[in-house]
């Protein structure tokens, strides 16, 4: 199989500064308000006075069966051989939102260009051997990019969480 | 636990009752035109029109709601990927509104006339095309819900039994619209006896809407998690006066009640008394419920990344709270 490039999120190095965010919305050139290509999720467990707080950056999770290419009428959504990543051409996008309702995270937001997600920033010219702004901003090194596969090796020690409870099998790690 | 789906609004809906409104008035239609030809030109006639009516009216809303209508109207361009249920029900779309249009204007005395179609061609033009119109109608009314069951996200409508409940009930607000002609606009005194077979179809179909309802409501409580909560939504949440005030009251038990009054009363030619009120209102009853069920199963069609988000339990693995 050809690479599959993804994200490692490390829940325990996150400090939720929203830094990935804003460098998303800067780098792709995203309206302040509107398209949020990567959210940073607070989980809360536990009650007082043993709460827990866990911090999640999410974005597209580039999954090796995207469900949301499969349902788009317009054939707007491929996943790429060479790299693995899933990108949307909006010249084809008629903004349906079924993607929406298949995508089992939720991802895909729209606008009147269509809809919307990570690209791990091919289309701000990140070549997918470098390093997508996010990721590079992210100033506790929280977020990883790379082959999966060797993002896995990395994290063995870890306790890693593959995203495999999905059907779609998200390419992404999270520890 | 109080959110609702909002990313398809109201114009999804409307066209998911339309498009079963149309599907269930043309085969209502064709099998009264097939069953008793060349007769009752007013109820066929009146029901053709309103397939036509119905699906160029769902039509529009359906393209009204996507970001790019102008776009997706082209749709050897827009619908190119036949591994998408959306993509291969727009083509079933396209099909089954041709045959629709072309037996409303075969139908259609005064149109027929002007493009001399007359005689032996014409009954046969409309026969095959109520023929046609069969498959056709029962696929487009079984599309409205396999659009969303398609769509994997979505606990709520993650199973084959919407289909099968947008499927009836498209059959029972068709037979409603077709009554409305039957009742108020044909003359002929053999209708006595085709409303009588009407009524007994609508108590069929509402004792069966009535069963897959439960089936639905009972699997989706049964499955726990995600689709237990929207259930929960439509039955005990803030969907519920609707659900069953619109939907099973006004929907179901209303039209049931108005058809067993009328079968009751048929045989004893009391027509006189029940009027034209019953028959009316049983129908425009089953109208309401059939849009209110669209509806309300698209609003309570809530993501289950929003119910449980897969990510979260990842980390977690238990309960948690998304800010």
């Amino acid at each position: 199989m050809s690479k599959q490039y993804g994200f490692h999120v490390n829940t325990g190095r996150c400090i939720k500064c929203w830094a990935c965010e804003v460098a998303c919305k800067q780098w792709n050139g995203i309206q302040a308000g509107g398209i949020k290509r990567r959210t940073v999720h607070e989980i809360t467990t536990g009650t007082f006075p043993n709460v827990t707080r866990t911090f999640v950056s999410m974005a597209c999770m580039h999954c090796a069966e995207p469900a949301c290419a499969a349902v788009c009428p317009a054939g707007a959504i491929t996943k790429r051989a060479e790299d693995g990543i899933v990108v949307v051409d909006k010249s084809k996008c008629i903004g349906c939102h079924y993607c929406f309702f298949a995508c089992p995270f939720g991802i895909p937001q729209y606008d009147e260009n269509g809809m919307d997600k990570c690209d791990c920033c091919i289309g701000n010219g990140v070549t997918p051997g470098d390093t997508p702004h996010c990721v590079a901003t992210c100033p506790t090194q929280a977020l990883t990019f790379g082959p999966l596969d060797e993002l896995a090796a990395e994290v063995q020690e870890q306790k890693a969480l593959e995203m495999t409870t999905a059907d779609t099998n998200p390419s992404i790690i999270v520890s | 636990m109080g959110e609702l789906q909002s990313v398809w609004g109201w114009q999804p809906a409307l066209y998911l009752f339309l498009g079963g409104l149309s599907a269930g008035a043309f085969l209502t239609v064709s099998i009264l035109r097939l069953a008793k030809p060349g007769k009752f030109y007013k109820v066929v006639r009146g029901g053709v029109w309103v397939a036509v009516a119905a699906l160029a009216l769902g039509l529009l809303a359906l393209i009204s709601e996507v970001e790019k209508p102008f776009q997706a109207m082209m749709l050897w361009q827009s619908f190119v990927n036949g591994s998408s249920w959306m993509a291969i029900g727009a083509w079933l779309l396209v099909v089954a509104f041709i045959v629709f249009v072309l037996s409303a204007l075969f139908t259609t005395d005064k149109i027929a006339d002007a493009i001399k179609l007359k005689g032996g061609a014409r009954t046969t033009a409309n026969k095959v095309l109520a023929i046609l119109g069969i498959p056709c109608s029962l696929a487009v009314a079984g599309y409205t819900g396999i659009l969303l069951s398609m769509a994997p996200a979505v606990p709520l409508w993650d199973t084959w039994l919407l289909p099968a409940l947008f499927t009836v009930s498209a059959l029972d607000t068709g037979v409603a619209a077709v009554m409305l002609f039957a009742v108020l606009a044909e003359k002929d005194a053999e209708i006595h006896g085709v409303r009588t077979a009407m009524e007994i179809a609508v108590i069929c179909l509402v004792a069966l809407e009535g069963v897959v309802l439960a089936a639905f409501v009972s699997t989706m409580q049964g499955a726990g998690g995600a689709a237990a909560s929207s259930v929960g939504i439509l039955t005990t949440g803030v969907l519920q006066a609707p659900f069953w005030g619109l939907f099973v009251a006004v929907g179901l038990a209303v039209p049931l009640v108005a058809a067993v009054v009328q079968v009751a009363t048929a045989k004893r030619k009391t027509n006189a008394v029940v009027g034209t009120a019953v028959p009316v209102g049983g129908s425009a009853c089953a109208l309401v419920g059939g849009l209110a069920l669209r509806f309300l199963i698209l609003m309570a069609g809530v993501h289950a990344a929003l119910v449980s988000p897969a990510v979260m339990q990842a980390v977690q693995g238990a309960s948690f709270l998304v800010s």
